[in-house]
C-alpha cells in the first residue's frame, strides 16, 4: 500500500477484470447494502447525498449510484480519488457539492469525523467459514488461550457467526466491539476505562472488555482478513501480542508481531532529534481534532528549540515532499491507517515520516516511549491515554551526541547569555549596498545562503545578447514528436 | 605517603620550563604499566615494595584481571632534581633558574593495537614519549606502529629495554651477547625514527643514543634501571674522570684493556668491551652470588658497591634478595627521572615545534603564538583529546592539555567541537568551567586553574563535546586539529535489549559508550539495528562490556562481528543512463566510472577534499590521475555526507539552467552514495558523469522534488550497468613467531583468504615477522585459531588497511557467489525488498 511513492503508474497499467463489471445487482444489493444506504438517507431526510468510493471498487460505482438514484429519486454524488487515505471520509470533497451526508463504502479506519453525517458501508470479502474454523484450530491447539478476536471490517458481516463458532472451542475467546457512533462517544469516555474491574481498551474504533485481574499481556490477538493498514497499526499498538492472522478465503494462519518495526522505528526518534527544522504533514483534513493536534505539536517542536513548518499538500507523494528538501523529518497527522509508513512500503522517500506520538517521544520529556506504539494523535490530545502536561513553556538546552552522525545533538532553546563573549553590541555595521549584514542564525536567510543558485541577481547587468526566438518541441513530456520519429526511423 | 602536595603541583605548574609531559608506549606486554609504577612508587603513591605488581595506572577492574591496560591513564608527580644533575640541563628553555622541582605529567598507554586510538590520544597531550621495548622479544610491529605515530605527533622519544631480569635469568644471555641484542634493538629503533623523521625538521635529530643516557636499561617488575648516566656518575668520582667523558666510553666500540690500561676501538683477546667489563659485570657478578645462594660473595659485593639494604630485608635470600638489592642499588624510579627531565622537551620546547601542527589558524594569530610561546597570559587553547567516565554516571571530565592561556573553575569559555567553523555557530558552546581537576590515576585533586603547558580535566564541558574539541576564550580562535588516528572502527555487532522494553537505556547507554571511547563509533541504523563498531575484536569486547555493566546496565544481545562493505564499479556504465523525473518533464543522463586507482584513498586520507582550492586540486588530480583539466574543474561535489569518496563530475555543454539544479543534483547524490543500490551500503571509489540534462523551462516543474528522486534512480542506473562490485576491509596483520610455528600460520591464513606478502627473520633472533593481509570478515576468532595451530606461539596484530575489491558480480544470482549472498543477506538483515535491485526500476526509455 505504499500511498506516498505510487506515482500512478500502476492505475494506468493496471488491467481491469472484465467479468468483474458484470456482477448482477443482486450481488450489489447484498455487497453495498443498498436497501440499508436508502432507509438511513430516507430517515435522515438528506437531500444532497455523497457515495465515496476507493480506488479499487470504483468499478461499481456507477452501477451503485445508479441504482440508488432510482430508489430515492435523486442524484447522489461518486466521490473517488480521495485525497487522503481512502480509509478516511473525505468531508473537504463532499463540502464542495455542499452534500449532507456522506456514504463510505469499503475499508475504513473508523477515525470519528465531526463535520458531516456519515454511514459506512463496509462491503463484504468472501469468507469460508469452516476453514476458518479448522484454520485456526490447527494453529492454536490450547483451547484455554486468552484470544482477542478482530478482523478486518470487510468481514464484519460474519464476525458474529465467527465468534459464535470459535467460542465453542475457545472459552476464553473476547471479541472486539466497533465502535461505530464512535465520534459521539469519544468526547464523553475516551481511552482505557476500569469500571467495575472490567477493563476496557479502544484502538483503531474497535473496543475490548477484558475480564477483571487480567492484563492485555496475557492475550493474543485472532485476526480475520487480509493484510492491510488496519492490521498493520494494531501490529504497533499490541506489538508484544501475537497475531494469528487468518486468510478469510482459505483458513490459512500466518503469525504475526510488531516487536521488529517498533523497536526498528527507534532510528526515527534519534532522527527527530537531530532535525533542525520539522514539517508537519498534514494528511487529513477530516479527523476529528487535527487542528488541536497541530498546535500542540508546533508547540512541542518550538520548546524543543526546532522550528515548525506546516504543510498541505494535498495528497502528499514522494516528489511533493522532496520539494521541501530543507526538511529534516516530518511528522505526519493522519488517521491511525496512514500515519504509518515504512521504509519497506516507501522506499524512494528522500525525508522520513513519523508519527506525531513518535515526535513527543523524541522531544518531550514527560512522554516515554513504550513497546505500545499509538498511532492514534487524538490519544495524545487532553483526555486521550497518553497525554501528558507539557510542564514548561521552554525546554532547557540539552547536548548529547547524536546515534546517527555522531556529532552533538541539540534540544532545547538556548538562552542568550547576557554577556556573550563576542558581544559588540552597539556597534555600527557599514553596509554595502542592500546586502543583509547579519542573517538571523538557523532562519531561512542562512539556507538560502547555503545554495549554490540564489536566484536570478538583480545586481548582474552583463547584457545577455537575445538570440532568435525559434521553434520548440511539441508533444507531450513522455515521448516529444521529435522523439517519435528518431525511435522510427 | 605522597610526598607531594597539590600545592606544591600547582606552584610548579607555573614554572613551566620544569613541567616534562610525557607518555609511556610500546607493543603490547613489554611492561609499560609496571615500569610506570617504578616512578609511581618514587612520587611516594605506592610503597616502593610493591612497585610492578600494582600496576597502579591500570585503574580499571578489567585491566587488573586480564593484566592488560585498556585506557591510558594519567597521572602528576613532583620530584626534586639533584644540584649535578641540574647542571647537565644545558638549554634554558628546560629548567627555571633555581627551581629543583620538576612536575612529571605522566600517561601510560596501552600496547594492544585495538586500542591504539588511546595512545593517539595521549601523544596529542605529551611531547616526549618513554618507548619501552622488551629486550628479550626486540623491536616489535606495535613498537613501530607507536614511535611512528609519535614522530608525527613531533614527541621525542626515550628508549627504555625493559625485563633485563628474563635475559639474565630465563635466557642466560652472555655479557656479549646481551650487548649485542641492546645495540640492535638501539639501531632498529633509530632506524624507524631515521626513516619517519626528517633530521633537518624542526626538532632536529631525534635518535636515541646510550652514550648520551638516552636509553635506560632495566627491570621495570623488579624496580631497577639505569642508563650509562647512572655508571658514569659511580665510576666518575672512583676515577676522577668527568662523567660526560666516561659515557662516550661506557658505550659502543669501545674496549678497555686492564692490563696496559689502554682503550682500543677493536677487540682483541687481551681487553673487553668497556659496556660489559663497568656495567654489566657488576650484574652478572651480583645475580650470580644471590641466584646461587653465594652468601659470602654476595656480601662482599654488597660492600664493594656501597648498597645498604634495610633491616628487614637482610634476611631475604634468592629472587627476593636479588630484587631488593637490585632496586636499592639503581632504583628505576631515578633513573627514568633523570632521563626524562634530562632528554624530554619542556613545554616550553616543545610547543615552539609543535605549535604549527597543532593549529588549524593562521600562524600568527593571538592563539597560535600563545601556543608557540606556551604564554599563560595569551588567550586560553585547551584541547581535550579524550572524556574520562566519572563515578558520576554518565558524566565525564573532558581530558586535555592547556597549550596557551590560562583555564579555571567558574571560567567563561567557547568550547568548539570538531565542526565548528570560525564565524558560525554550529558545534560552538559557550559555557563556564565548574571545575578544574588533576588527574592522578584513579584519583583526581581539585585545583583552582591551570596554567599553558599542562595537563588536566575539566568538569562541565563534558556534554558538549562528542569526543574532542578545543577549549578557547579567544572568539575568533580556531580548531586544534583533530587527531588522526592509525586504527578505524571496521568491526561491528549489533545489540539489542534482552527485555525489548529497555530499548531507551540501551540507546542512553550507547551515547554515554560512544564518549568513552576515541575509537568507537555507536549507530542507529536506518534499518533500526544498533551497532556498535570497533578496532577489533578485543575492543569490541570491552566496549560491549563497559556497555551492559557501565552505562546501559541491562542485559543484552549481541549479534556475531559483522564488517560493512562498500559498493563500487569495474568498468564504465554500458549505456548512457537515462532517468526522468515523475512528471516525465526533466531528463538526466549520466554514467559511472570507476575511480582510479589511489584516488579514493587520497580522498579519504584528506589528500583530496573538498575544501580544498580548486586550482590546486586540479593541478593534483591533473598530474597524478589523468584528469582532464576542464573536468577536474567541475567536480560537484563527494559523497556520501560531502566528504566521501566518490565524486560528481558536470560534463555537459552548454546546458541551460544548469547551474539552479546543481543542489537537488547534489542532494540526490549525497542520498544515493549514502545508500548504495545493491544493499544500502555506503558506495566507494565511483566517478559519475553528468553528461547531459533536458530540463523544463518552468523552475516550477523542475525543482528539488522533480530532480532529488530523479538523480538517485539515475544514479543507480549507473551502478547497475557499470558491473558493480563489493569491496570489503582488509586488515594488514602482522605476526610474529619462531620459525617452527610459520608452517601453521599459512595454514590459517589459507583457510580465511588471507595472502602472505612479506616473511622475514628478525635479525639476530630466531623470531620470524610474517605480513599478511586478511579480509576483516575473516578475522573472527583468528588469534584463537592461529594460537591453537602453532602451539600458542604466534601472536597476531591486526590493522585496518585498504578496502578490497571482491571478485564476482553481486548481481549475479548464484549462491556460490560470496558478493551474491552479502548482497543478500544484507538486504534481509536491513529489512530492505528481498530480491536483487531491478534495473528497469531506475532506467527509462525514452
Amino acid at each position: 500500500m505504499a500511498t506516498l511513492t505510487n506515482s500512478g503508474t500502476a492505475c494506468l497499467e493496471r488491467t481491469l477484470d472484465i467479468e468483474a463489471l458484470a456482477k448482477d445487482t443482486n450481488d450489489l444489493e447484498v455487497n453495498y447494502e443498498i436497501q440499508r444506504c436508502v432507509s438511513w438517507i430516507k430517515a435522515g431526510n438528506f437531500k444532497k447525498v455523497c457515495l465515496q468510493f476507493p480506488d479499487e471498487l470504483l468499478v461499481d460505482a456507477p452501477a451503485v449510484a445508479r441504482i440508488l438514484t432510482e430508489l430515492l429519486g435523486f442524484r447522489v454524488y461518486i466521490l473517488g480519488d480521495t485525497t487522503y487515505g481512502s480509509c478516511c471520509v473525505d468531508e473537504v470533497a463532499a463540502e464542495h457539492i455542499g452534500a449532507d451526508a456522506v456514504i463510505h463504502f469499503g475499508r475504513t479506519c473508523l477515525s470519528p469525523s465531526k463535520r458531516i453525517p456519515v454511514l459506512y458501508v463496509f462491503t463484504r470479502i468472501f469468507v469460508d467459514l469452516s476453514a476458518v474454523h479448522s484454520g485456526l484450530l490447527k494453529a492454536v491447539d490450547d483451547s484455554m488461550k486468552k484470544l482477542i478476536f478482530v478482523y478486518d471490517i470487510r468481514c464484519h458481516y460474519v464476525a458474529d457467526s465467527v465468534v459464535t463458532k470459535l467460542q465453542e472451542y475457545f472459552s476464553q475467546l473476547l471479541s472486539a466491539e466497533l465502535l461505530l457512533n464512535y465520534c459521539d462517544t469519544i468526547s464523553s469516555e475516551k481511552g482505557d476505562s476500569h469500571l467495575d474491574g472490567v477493563t476496557t481498551i479502544t484502538f483503531n474504533g474497535r473496543s475490548v472488555n477484558l475480564p477483571s485481574e487480567s492484563s492485555i499481556k496475557d492475550y493474543q490477538f485472532v485476526y480475520l482478513g487480509t493484510s492491510s493498514p488496519t492490521l498493520t497499526s494494531m501490529l504497533l499498538r499490541f506489538s508484544e501480542n501475537t497475531f494469528y492472522c487468518i486468510d478469510p478465503s482459505d483458513g490459512s494462519v500466518e503469525c504475526a508481531s510488531g516487536m521488529r518495526t517498533v523497536m526498528s522505528r527507534n532510528a526515527k526518534l534519534e532522527m527527530a532529534k537531530d532535525a533542525d527544522i520539522i514539517g508537519i504533514l498534514v494528511g487529513t483534513l477530516g479527523v476529528a481534532d487535527y487542528r488541536d493536534v497541530i498546535v500542540r505539536l508546533k508547540h512541542i517542536i518550538k520548546s524543543a528549540g526546532k522550528r515548525s513548518y506546516t504543510f498541505v499538500v494535498g495528497k502528499p507523494n514522494e516528489p511533493k515532499l522532496a520539494n521541501i528538501a530543507e526538511v529534516d523529518i516530518f511528522v505526519y497527522v493522519s488517521c491511525p491507517e496512514t500515519a504509518i509508513v515504512e521504509r519497506l512500503t516507501d522506499p524512494a522517500l528522500y525525508k522520513k515520516l513519523i508519527t506525531p506520538w513518535e515526535l513527543e517521544v523524541a522531544l518531550l520529556e514527560e512522554q516515554e516511549w513504550s513497546l505500545q506504539f499509538e498511532s492514534d494523535f487524538r490519544e495524545l490530545l487532553p483526555g486521550g491515554v497518553r497525554h501528558v502536561e507539557m510542564t514548561s513553556a521552554l525546554q532547557e538546552e540539552t547536548v548529547n551526541v547524536s546515534l546517527l552522525t555522531n556529532k552533538t545533538q541539540r534540544l532545547g532553546v538556548r538562552y542568550v547569555a547576557e554577556d556573550p563573549l563576542d558581544s559588540k553590541s552597539g556597534a555600527v555595521v557599514l553596509q554595502n549596498g542592500l546586502a543583509i549584514a547579519e542573517l538571523h542564525v538557523g532562519g531561512g536567510g542562512e539556507i538560502l545562503q547555503g545554495r549554490t543558485w540564489q536566484g536570478l541577481d538583480s545586481s548582474v547587468t552583463a547584457p545577455v545578447p537575445v538570440g532568435h526566438v525559434v521553434e520548440g518541441r511539441a508533444g507531450i513530456a513522455s515521448i516529444y514528436v521529435d522523439e517519435n520519429k528518431s525511435n522510427t526511423s | 605517603m605522597v610526598n607531594f602536595t597539590v600545592e606544591e603541583i600547582r606552584e610548579l605548574m607555573d614554572k613551566k620550563k620544569n613541567i616534562r609531559n610525557m607518555s609511556v608506549i610500546a607493543h603490547v606486554d613489554h611492561g609499560k604499566s609496571t615500569l610506570t609504577d617504578s616512578l609511581v612508587s618514587k612520587a611516594g603513591i605506592i610503597a616502593s615494595s610493591r612497585a610492578g605488581e600494582t600496576r597502579f595506572t591500570d585503574t580499571r577492574k578489567d585491566e587488573q584481571e586480564r593484566c592488560i591496560t585498556i585506557k591510558s591513564t594519567a597521572i602528576s608527580m613532583y620530584f626534586r632534581l639533584s644540584d649535578e644533575n641540574l647542571a647537565l640541563i644545558t638549554n634554558k628553555d628546560q629548567k627555571e633558574e633555581g627551581e629543583s622541582g620538576f612536575l612529571i605529567n605522566l600517561i601510560d598507554s596501552p600496547g594492544h593495537v585495538d586500542f591504539s586510538s588511546e595512545v593517539t590520544a595521549a601523544l596529542r597531550v605529551t611531547d616526549g614519549a618513554l618507548v619501552v621495548v622488551d629486550c628479550v622479544s626486540g623491536v616489535c610491529v606495535q613498537t613501530e606502529t607507536v614511535l611512528r605515530q609519535a614522530i608525527a605527533e613531533r614527541i621525542k622519544p626515550v628508549l627504555f629495554m625493559n625485563k633485563m631480569d628474563r635475559a639474565l635469568l630465563e635466557l642466560q644471555l652472555e655479557q656479549e651477547e646481551l650487548y649485542q641484542t641492546f645495540q640492535r634493538i638501539v639501531e632498529n629503533v633509530n632506524v624507524i625514527i631515521a626513516t619517519y623523521n626528517d633530521d633537518t625538521g624542526p626538532m632536529g635529530e631525534m635518535r636515541v643514543d646510550p652514550s648520551k643516557g638516552s636509553v635506560g636499561f632495566g627491570s621495570g617488575l623488579h624496580g631497577w634501571a639505569f642508563s650509562v648516566k647512572e655508571f658514569a656518575d659511580i665510576y666518575a668520582s672512583l676515577f676522577k674522570v668527568p662523567a660526560q667523558k666516561l659515557m662516550n666510553k661506557l658505550w659502543g666500540e669501545n674496549f678497555f684493556n686492564k692490563k696496559t690500561k689502554k682503550w682500543s676501538a677493536t677487540k682483541s683477546s687481551d681487553n673487553e668491551r668497556a659496556f660489559n667489563t663497568y656495567i654489566l659485570d657488576p650484574i652478572f657478578k651480583l645475580f650470580d652470588a644471590i641466584m646461587n645462594f653465594k652468601k659470602d660473595e654476595t656480601e662482599k659485593l654488597l660492600n664493594t658497591l656501597q648498597i645498604k639494604l634495610p633491616v628487614e630485608d637482610r634476611e631475604k635470600e634468592g629472587k627476593p634478595l636479588l630484587k631488593v638489592v637490585m632496586r636499592t642499588w639503581l632504583p628505576a624510579g631515578d633513573t627514568l627521572f633523570h632521563m626524562i627531565t634530562i632528554h624530554l622537551p619542556s613545554p616550553v620546547t616543545a610547543q615552539k615545534y609543535r605549535a604549527e601542527m597543532l593549529y588549524e589558524g593562521p600562524s600568527d594569530d593571538a592563539c597560535c603564538s600563545g601556543i608557540k610561546n606556551c604564554d599563560a597570559e595569551a588567550p586560553l587553547m585547551m584541547y581535550v583529546s579524550k572524556m574520562v567516565p566519572t563515578t558520576d554516571k554518565g558524566r565525564f571530565y573532558a581530558f586535555g592539555r592547556v597549550f596557551s592561556g590560562k583555564v579555571g573553575s567558574g571560567q567563561k569559555v567557547r568550547i568548539m567541537g570538531p565542526n565548528y567553523v570560525p564565524g558560525k555557530k554550529e558545534d560552538l558552546y559557550e559555557k563556564s568551567i565548574q571545575r578544574t581537576i588533576l588527574m592522578m590515576g584513579r584519583f583526581i585533586e581539585a585545583i583552582e586553574d591551570v596554567p599553558a603547558g599542562n595537563i588536566c580535566g575539566l568538569v562541565g564541558v563534558d556534554q558538549y563535546l562528542v569526543k574532542t574539541g578545543t577549549i578557547t576564550t579567544n572568539k575568533d580562535a580556531h580548531n586544534m586539529k583533530v587527531m588522526k588516528f592509525s586504527v578505524s572502527p571496521v568491526v561491528r555487532v549489533a545489540v539489542e535489549p534482552k527485555n525489548p522494553s529497555d530499548l531507551p537505556k540501551l540507546v542512553e547507554g550507547l551515547k554515554r559508550l560512544s564518549k568513552s571511547d576515541p575509537m568507537v563509533q555507536c549507530i542507529i541504523e536506518e534499518s533500526g539495528e544498533h551497532i556498535v563498531a570497533g578496532a577489533g575484536e578485543l575492543h569490541l569486547e570491552i566496549c560491549l562490556k563497559d556497555l551492559e555493566e557501565d552505562h546501559a546496565c541491562i542485559p543484552l544481545k549481541k549479534t556475531d562481528p559483522v564488517v560493512s562493505y562498500r559498493e563500487t564499479v569495474s568498468c564504465e556504465s554500458t549505456e548512457l543512463c537515462l532517468s526522468k523525473s515523475p512528471n516525465k518533464h526533466n531528463r538526466l543522463y549520466m554514467k559511472a566510472v570507476p575511480m582510479p586507482d589511489g584516488l579514493a584513498d587520497d580522498i579519504e586520507n584528506g589528500k583530496v577534499t573538498p575544501r580544498d582550492d580548486p586550482k590546486s586540486r586540479k593541478t593534483y588530480l591533473c598530474d597524478t590521475y589523468n584528469f582532464d583539466a576542464t573536468d577536474a574543474m567541475k567536480i560537484w561535489t563527494f559523497g556520501p555526507e560531502s566528504t566521501g569518496a566518490n565524486i560528481m563530475v558536470d560534463v555537459t555543454k552548454g546546458v541551460q539552467y544548469l547551474n539552479e539544479i546543481k543542489d537537488s543534483c547534489v542532494a540526490g547524490f549525497q542520498w544515493a552514495t549514502k545508500e548504495g543500490v545493491l544493499c544500502d551500503e555506503n558506495m566507494r571509489s565511483v566517478r559519475f558523469n553528468l553528461h547531459d540534462v533536458t530540463l523544463h523551462a518552468d523552475a516550477i516543474h523542475r525543482g528539488g522534488g522533480q530532480i532529488i528522486p530523479t538523480t538517485r534512480r539515475v544514479l543507480y542506473a549507473c551502478v547497475l550497468t557499470a558491473d558493480p562490485r563489493l569491496q570489503e576491509p582488509v586488515y594488514l596483520c602482522e605476526i610474529q613467531c619462531p620459525e617452527a610455528a610459520v608452517g601453521g600460520i599459512y595454514g590459517v591464513l589459507n583457510r580465511r583468504r588471507g595472502v602472505v606478502f612479506e616473511e622475514m627473520q628478525v635479525t639476530g633472533t630466531p623470531m620470524f615477522i610474517v605480513k599478511a593481509h586478511l579480509p576483516v570478515n575473516e578475522s573472527f576468532g583468528f588469534t584463537a585459531d592461529l594460537r591453537s595451530n602453532t602451539g600458542g606461539q604466534a601472536f597476531p596484530q591486526c590493522v585496518f588497511d585498504h578496502w578490497q575489491e571482491m571478485p564476482g558480480n553481486p548481481m549475479e544470482p548464484n549462491v556460490s557467489s560470496k558478493p551474491y549472498n552479502i548482497v543478500m543477506e544484507t538486504r534481509k538483515r536491513k529489512g530492505l525488498k528481498e530480491g536483487l535491485p531491478d534495473l528497469t526500476n531506475y532506467l527509462d526509455k525514452l
